[in-house]
């Protein structure tokens, strides 16, 4: 193995760890979230406001442990704007409701759960579809 | 067709692009201004402000996105924008939901959020526009 191949080889490990802990990260997010959700007391604001700390950690720690390339912060611009698209959607069905059904408003918080979690899911999401292959996926 | 041909064609497409959508630009600020008059005029909250700011919002951020092209910087431009007004939205959000719990006479009104959203995201459309075209001039006159 020649040394440009070694260090190809070398730097492609070390992403591959990096995101292995990126993932794992996530996963940790989101059983972090599960619990936060069960000690809290049932529609409590401050879900969201714990909710939306998880969700901007998660993307502090992914630009860290992945790099802070072009390519990285348009994924954190992405995903963040994904969220706040869940959010957007949130309020709007929630004006849409109080004028048309003359509903209650929701509880205060959703909205900013539902960006939280529509982050990080999206967050997630382009994790996975963006992730590097392994060198055995490439030779298969 | 040579390269210079090329070009022109695409400017001129650019042109006839940005003059209608200017033009259907038009008669959406004048329904703008008058939600916005009718708005200031009312002492109740218009529920048609929102909606109206929002649909212009869109509007301004479509812009840049059918009259200059869709490519990778025209849409990262357009998302940072959106991720702007959401990021203030967030914190209005935070501080909405802190005073909520600690504050037992706050009242928030429903619908602040979206407004605020979309005014923000109108200005931010803006701006950014008048930035491209400043910019444009800027290049010209060099």
């Amino acid at each position: 193995m020649t040394g440009i191949d070694d260090q190809i080889a070398r730097t492609r490990a070390a992403r591959l760890a990096r995101q292995r802990t990126g993932f794992l990260i996530n996963i940790g997010t989101i059983v972090v979230v599960l619990a936060l959700l069960q000690l809290l007391p049932d529609k409590s604001p401050l879900i969201g406001v714990a909710v939306l700390g998880l969700a901007a950690s998660n993307a502090v720690m992914r630009l860290f442990v992945e790099g802070r390339d072009d390519w990285q912060w348009h994924r954190a611009v992405i995903a963040f704007a994904l969220g706040s698209a869940a959010g957007l959607a949130s309020l709007l069905i929630d004006a849409a409701t109080i004028e048309l059904l003359d509903s209650e408003p929701n509880s205060p918080g959703f909205a900013l759960s539902i960006t939280a979690a529509g982050w990080l899911i999206a967050d997630l999401i382009l994790r996975i579809r963006t992730a590097v292959p392994s060198d055995e996926d490439v030779t298969a | 067709m040579t390269a210079e041909e090329q070009i022109a064609r695409a400017r001129a497409t650019r042109a006839r692009r940005d003059k209608y959508w200017t033009l259907a630009d038009i008669p959406l600020l004048v329904a703008y201004c008058i939600t916005v008059g009718m708005s200031l005029r009312s002492d109740e909250d218009n529920p048609l402000f929102g909606l109206v700011t929002l649909s212009y919002a869109i509007f301004t951020a479509l812009r840049p996105l059918i009259v200059d092209g869709r490519d990778d910087r025209q849409l990262l431009r357009a998302l940072r924008a959106f991720s702007i007004a959401g990021a203030v939205t967030l914190l209005y959000l935070v501080v909405d939901v802190i005073r909520h719990s600690t504050d037992d006479g706050y009242d928030p009104e429903p619908g602040t959020a979206l407004w605020l959203f979309s005014v923000i995201w109108l200005l931010v459309n803006v701006a950014m526009q008048w930035g491209r075209v400043w910019r444009r001039q800027e290049n010209a006159g060099t």
